[in-house]
């Protein structure tokens, strides 16, 4: 088939938007830029709802036991700032359209998943250095008489349940979304490059 | 609320013209039962990046590279294959049959030649189809204009090749 015929068929009027559809589809944009728009204030309304409940509460207690246990204040400042770089980053990094070629963008994204996946190796193999003074600590404190051997197993337990939890979310996004998004992406820039 | 949807009617009044041109992107990049999710996200992705879009470059131009770039790196998330009838109902309200029926199969068989080809094939073959400049397309993707130009041809040879296959049933 002669492409000339293609072409004519991509110009007619079946691939041209009636009125109709072109009101639909505006439609469609006003909804979708709703719900976004709601879901992206949820998501940054409950961490600040959480810890302004923490906060609140904290200062509370503050306040009835006369400046007794103001720490607690500065870790939840700390907290807030925290969440405050995290929603900041968040909205400056709201779209990766930077006004480079697409090449050099889908050469960044591959460089943010090589970034990505370093991270999850040190993660791994930071994994005994989290271990060892965990096992240390629990057992100096059964030898100081400060925690019997239930109350350790308890600790090893809520600590190893808390590491297995993050080692397995690790696991799962590297295996089911950062190495297949690596292929991806180095196809992609192999067919650039090719 | 009132000043954001100001905004947004402000978004989608800049954006109408370019609607069209949208939805053939997410007919070539998506299967059928995935185009409304797609086309979702190229609306989505436009409306994050238009705060930076500057009235000295061309809008068709701006919404091209968002939305090639979008489509090009998209991936459909296990969330969306549950609202995939949804989509599917959605997409087909989208397209009623206009003009030539006979056109519109050979269109239906040209989308689906497109998607065959490598994401790369698609965004060129497509910005071609919609009568980007070889400057413009070397630009965009950062080619240069011969390699767009030697690769146009190559797509579409290969194009009519598996749209004639696919008339013929081979």
């Amino acid at each position: 088939m002669e492409f000339d015929r293609l072409e004519q068929a991509w110009r007619s009027d079946a691939n041209t938007p009636t009125d109709e559809t072109q009101a639909l589809l505006k439609e469609q944009l006003m909804h979708t830029l709703k719900s976004r728009r709601h879901r992206e204030i949820l998501l940054a309304g409950i961490p600040a709802t959480t810890l302004t409940l923490f906060t609140v509460m904290a200062l509370a207690a503050v306040l009835k036991n006369d400046g007794a246990g103001w720490p607690g204040i500065a870790m939840l400042a700390v907290c807030w700032m925290v969440m405050g770089a995290v929603l900041w980053n968040g909205f400056r990094h709201r779209s990766r359209d930077s006004g480079s070629p697409l090449r050099d963008t889908v050469a960044s994204l591959l460089a943010a998943n090589r970034r990505a996946r370093s991270n999850c190796h040190v993660f791994w193999a930071m994994l005994p250095v989290f271990m060892l003074p965990l096992f240390m600590a629990i057992q100096r404190l059964q030898v100081d008489g400060r925690m019997n051997t239930t109350a350790g197993w308890q600790a090893i337990a809520v600590c190893g349940l808390a590491l297995a939890a993050s080692t397995g979310w690790n696991l799962l996004r590297y295996i089911l979304i950062l190495k297949p998004e690596q292929r991806r992406l180095e196809a992609l820039l192999a067919d650039y490059e090719g | 609320m009132g000043a954001e949807h100001r905004r947004d009617e402000a978004f989608a009044d800049w954006l109408e013209p370019h609607l069209a041109a949208l939805r053939r992107i997410s007919r070539a990049f998506a299967q059928p039962a995935d185009q409304h999710d797609l086309l979702q996200e190229l609306m989505v992705a436009v409306w994050r990046a238009w705060p930076r879009f500057e009235d000295r470059s061309s809008a068709a131009t701006f919404v091209y590279r968002v939305a090639h770039n979008t489509a090009l790196t998209w991936k459909r998330g296990e969330a969306r294959r549950r609202r995939r009838s949804d989509a599917i109902e959605a997409e087909l309200s989208l397209r009623p049959v206009i003009g030539d029926p006979a056109e519109a199969a050979l269109l239906e068989r040209l989308y689906r030649g497109v998607r065959t080809l490598p994401p790369l094939d698609r965004s060129l073959i497509l910005l071609s189809l919609d009568g980007v400049a070889y400057g413009e397309i070397a630009r965009l993707h950062g080619l240069s204009e011969t390699n767009v130009g030697a690769r146009l041809t190559r797509i579409r040879v290969r194009l009519s090749t598996l749209v004639k296959d696919d008339v013929d049933g081979v």
